[in-house]
């Protein structure tokens, strides 16, 4: 093809091979009505199949898995839990009830970690508010629950039940942190709202799953745009705000996975409050995770005491360790 | 070491050492602590955890790119207001800062006017004061409703006159100045 003159033409010519495209296959129809609804079946049969055969094949997995898991898995849990050097135990936790095992096979094993906030003792009431609420819920719950949607749910019927606590005055006045996790086989569903941590601990190294609901991670994620220096994003005073808690109002931010983590033999997950990660740094955390779950819980309380920080605040942490089920019920 | 958990909260403990549970008790909780407030100092080296004092949102609000006035200055002044005259929020003033101020029902704009649903939720109009030559202007910019000035439609940037009258949604909005030939922040 040679230099084209201009865009109009060119186009004209496309049109009208697709009308005699369309106009053969019309005519084709009429003169064969039947063999033409035949293929529209059939096509539309192929689909169904495609579809059914699709969610038949994840279901299928999903339920083996399950059933797997229920055989297998099995969780060993320690906490950790003081007032460290303040005037009030603001933090709060819970765990779901063990001594069930076919329930706890079931339905997995919650974890629970608030840190209260604001004034007195109110952070307190708050925190503990929260927690219980899980808890509760937890304890109510069936397997028809998807454990995903379950942890959003009781996350904003805890938020609902503390904002209707503290009253329109008392909204953001305090509140409290909350991260929750829920086991279930080998597949790890958690929820976070604020600045508290979940980390999983695999091979010997600990990363974070949570995003902190700080205003210092806006910052460095602004300084990673390149908005803010490196800087100005590290000595801003207002880095430790809180940017999203229970007790707020309508939540700001939730961080939580909608499909589970899939958990190893070996693996923890450790739940906690700044009282611990402001204490001691990640390797000395990870350095007294390599013994049972609850004796690892009381070397990190006692490692976290050691420093006698004067201003030592509260700490809470929970241990949970994957261990292979050797009980098969 | 004997492990039990607790029927209340999930509470593991060393049933062993404790009758019941320590954390709920509050046994455990205050066990270690330094017994007298004399020798702790009343604050010490850590932050606490950060009450959620200020509006969070808010503040983020302030902590934008920040303006040449405040670099200049190291001030955000007023320049003007807008105070409503009709529509759900009648009888409510809203401060103008100096460059662009965004109009919507959402918090993170400039001026928010939650109460009109008619409103857009971000950067429905806007309202500039050009520091340089001292004046004012106005804009519709991505609101699904017409934005007009004096009853008539606006479809570029305007300047603004004392007392000139805003439309945006069912609101109306009456603009009063601050800066002019008066009074310029220097």
């Amino acid at each position: 093809m040679g230099v084209m003159p201009d865009a109009a033409p060119a186009e004209a010519g496309g049109r009208p091979e697709t009308i005699a495209f369309f106009a053969s296959v019309w005519s084709w129809i009429t003169a064969h009505p039947l063999a033409a609804a035949g293929i529209v079946l059939a096509a539309a049969a192929l689909v169904f199949l495609l579809l059914r055969f699709r969610r038949k094949r994840k279901g299928g997995a999903a339920s083996s898995m399950n059933k797997e898991n229920g055989e297998r898995a099995d969780v060993a849990i320690g906490n950790a839990h003081h007032i460290g050097a303040r005037d009030s135990q603001q933090d709060a936790f819970v765990i779901s009830d063990l001594s069930d095992r076919a329930r706890c096979r079931k339905l997995g094993v919650l974890a629970v970690v608030a840190d209260g906030m604001g004034g007195l003792s109110n952070g307190a009431e708050m925190s503990r508010l929260a927690a219980r609420y899980f808890y509760r819920r937890f304890a109510a719950c069936t397997e028809a629950d998807d454990p995903a949607s379950l942890l959003l749910q009781m996350t904003a019927g805890a938020n609902d039940e503390i904002c209707r606590r503290l009253g329109p005055d008392g909204l953001r006045k305090s509140g409290t942190t909350l991260v929750a996790v829920l086991v279930r086989g080998r597949e790890l569903y958690w929820v976070s709202v604020g600045d508290s941590r979940i980390c999983l601990i695999r091979g010997g190294a600990m990363i974070q799953i949570n995003r902190e609901h700080t205003y210092g991670s806006e910052l460095d994620e602004r300084a990673a745009m390149g908005e803010l220096t490196p800087e100005q994003a590290r000595d801003d005073p207002e880095r430790k705000t809180v940017t999203s808690f229970l007790g707020m109002g309508r939540l700001e931010k939730i961080d939580r996975n909608i499909r589970p983590l899939r958990l190893l033999d070996g693996d923890r997950v450790l739940l906690m409050t700044d009282g611990v990660f402001n204490t001691l740094t990640d390797e000395e955390i990870l350095s007294v995770l390599d013994v049972p779950a609850h004796e690892s819980a009381a070397k990190l309380e006692a490692l976290a005491l050691s420093r006698a920080l004067p201003g030592q605040d509260n700490l809470t942490a929970v241990v949970i360790e994957c261990i292979k089920g050797v009980e098969r019920v | 070491m004997e492990m039990k958990q607790c029927a209340r909260n999930g509470h593991f403990y060393d049933a062993s050492i404790h009758s019941e549970c320590p954390y709920c008790t509050g046994a455990a909780a205050g066990g270690i602590a330094p017994a007298d407030g004399a020798t702790r100092p009343p604050t010490g080296g850590f932050d606490r955890t950060y009450p959620p004092a200020g509006p969070a949102i808010d503040r983020r609000g302030d902590e934008r790119t920040r303006a040449p006035i405040v670099e200049k200055l190291g001030i955000d002044p007023v320049v003007g207001w807008l105070v409503c005259i009709d529509g759900p929020s009648r009888g409510r003033d809203y401060r103008i800062h100096a460059d662009n101020n965004f109009i919507g029902t959402d918090r993170k704009n400039d001026i928010c006017i939650p109460e009109d649903k008619t409103i857009s939720h971000f950067n429905h109009a806007i309202i500039s004061y050009d520091t340089k030559e001292n004046a004012y202007y106005f804009a519709h910019s991505e609101g699904r409703a017409i934005t007009r000035l004096n009853g008539k439609a606006i479809l570029t940037t305007t300047r603004l006159n004392p007392y000139d009258e805003l439309e945006i949604g069912q609101t109306k909005l009456l603009f009063v100045p601050f800066c002019g030939e008066q009074f310029k922040w220097e």
